[in-house]
């Protein structure tokens, strides 16, 4: 019976953050544990996975600070790319929510819409606040329906009195009624 | 597999409070609780504060993020937080897949060496057992080829269990009489003990796939890796990362085997889609 015990592994080197080869680029960023060295390099990176691997880690990383770098990426015309700095900043928890609900404020509503869906993953009293705090002032419907879509995963019976004055304020949209009456019904407030 | 239980009582923290543990244990290991899980979190921290002498959840909390540098609570926090219903020869269809077609593809491409198969998270040792027992039953090549087992858990209790190698009746009921009867020994109270000689084939190690540095050592390693049943318990975010850790811990063109609810199609571009007669399974391409 040749199976056979494994002997115990040894992690390798590193490779450098701007070695020739792509894999091992990959590999070296999921080394690297510091921030800098990673958007410096995200910033010259032409290979997409890499880029991926960048922002996979960015998320992980435990280095305080790292949600004010990422918010500009929310803003690039790279649809991959964007959506990877979403889920990096949704990776960062409650470090991210303060950052997040500043830029529910942003001029740009495709911003504030982005921040709404990283919010849509953190599920704390914090972020709740932000969101609601939007709705109340938000003038743009598309923007008022990614804040219902987020408050709907993460939102409580606490927040429905919030959309329930989104719905007056906005009852010539049905697409906005439609998704609030979906949203308290995900948040235990269906009437 | 390592999961989380259904609901027991609450010991009544507030909300905000375990929203911020909860933030601080995803932001850990990747594992998301939902709203269903809140009773059994509240239960096992509760034993957790008792244990330490903590005053209450929020001095536990700071505890874990600044006086505990090696890590020692942090891991009795997680052994407590995860619980492990796992059975011999779960999800059969894929040890079909893995005796018929995935080792005579990697021994037909890999002539000569030896094959590294993983489990992750292994639990109480049951996954790594059966692929053991699988392939002795199944597959002729282990006549020829070398092959290596290692199991891994982030639950350093189970992984003790799992090297004992005792097992429940329950836990053993899908064997065939004549497997058991060959490769396990009749306890007391009805349970099972598997023979020394799969204790010794088969190693076991400890691994956090949302920490790169727990997973460096793994690098390139494996040939097949099992980690079924358990990226359900992460959000799309840790699964990410999690997809890169399982690629980047297979040799090229090795397999990876997920649970029957899972799929890597959404979470990672990394892997090809290889359809097997008895499963689908996820392979990173040759180099």
């Amino acid at each position: 019976m040749p199976l056979t015990r494994a002997a115990r592994p040894r992690a390798p080197r590193p490779a450098p953050l701007d070695h020739p080869d792509p894999a091992q680029r990959r590999l070296a960023v999921a080394d690297c544990s510091l921030a800098e060295p990673l958007f410096a390099r995200l910033e010259v990176e032409g290979d997409a996975a890499v880029r991926h691997a960048i922002l996979t880690r960015l998320g992980a990383l435990e280095e305080a600070g790292l949600e004010a770098r990422l918010l500009p990426l929310l803003a690039s015309e790279d649809v991959a790319l964007r959506q990877d700095a979403i889920l990096a900043l949704r990776r960062r928890g409650g470090a991210a929510v303060p950052a997040l609900a500043a830029q529910l404020a942003a001029p740009e509503p495709d911003l504030r819409i982005f921040a709404a869906n990283v919010l849509e993953g953190c599920a704390l009293p914090d972020a709740r606040a932000a969101l609601t705090a939007r709705l109340a002032e938000e003038a743009d419907a598309a923007v008022c329906l990614a804040l219902v879509e987020a408050l709907a995963q993460i939102g409580t019976p606490r927040e429905a009195p919030a959309l329930l004055a989104l719905r007056a304020r906005f009852a010539e949209e049905p697409c906005l009624g439609f998704a609030i009456a979906i949203a308290l019904d995900q948040m235990g407030s269906g009437a | 597999m390592t999961h989380l239980s259904p609901a027991l009582p609450a010991s009544g923290f507030a909300e905000e409070e375990i929203a911020r543990f909860q933030d601080f244990f995803y932001r850990r290991t990747g594992i998301q609780f939902g709203a269903a899980k809140r009773y059994f979190v509240d239960r096992r921290l509760q034993e957790r504060i008792t244990a330490t002498g903590a005053a209450d959840l929020r001095a536990y909390l700071f505890a874990l993020r600044h006086d505990d540098p090696d890590g020692t609570e942090f891991q009795h926090l997680v052994n407590a937080m995860t619980v492990n219903e796992t059975y011999f020869f779960r999800e059969e269809y894929q040890l079909r897949a893995l005796s018929r077609e995935l080792m005579p593809a990697l021994a037909a491409c890999r002539p000569g060496e030896r094959l590294r198969i993983w489990s992750l998270p292994c639990s109480t040792g049951e996954e790594p057992y059966s692929i053991a027992l699988h392939l002795i039953q199944n597959w002729p090549g282990l006549d020829s080829v070398e092959v290596e087992i290692t199991g891994s858990d982030i639950d350093t209790r189970v992984l003790a269990q799992a090297r004992r190698g005792v097992f429940e009746a329950r836990s053993v009921q899908n064997l065939p009489g004549a497997v058991l009867q060959r490769h396990f020994e009749r306890m007391s109270e009805g349970r099972w003990r598997i023979s020394e000689a799969l204790r010794e084939a088969v190693s076991f190690s400890t691994a956090n796939l949302s920490d790169p540095d727990s997973m460096r050592a793994h690098r390139g390693r494996y040939d097949v890796i099992f980690c079924r049943n358990l990226l359900i318990y992460f959000d799309d975010a840790s699964r990410r990362e999690a997809a890169e850790a399982l690629y980047d811990s297979l040799r090229p063109g090795g397999f990876l085997c997920l649970g029957h609810s899972e799929s890597m199609s959404r979470m990672s571009s990394l892997f090809t889609v290889r359809k097997c007669a008895d499963a689908m399974v996820h392979q990173r391409p040759h180099a």
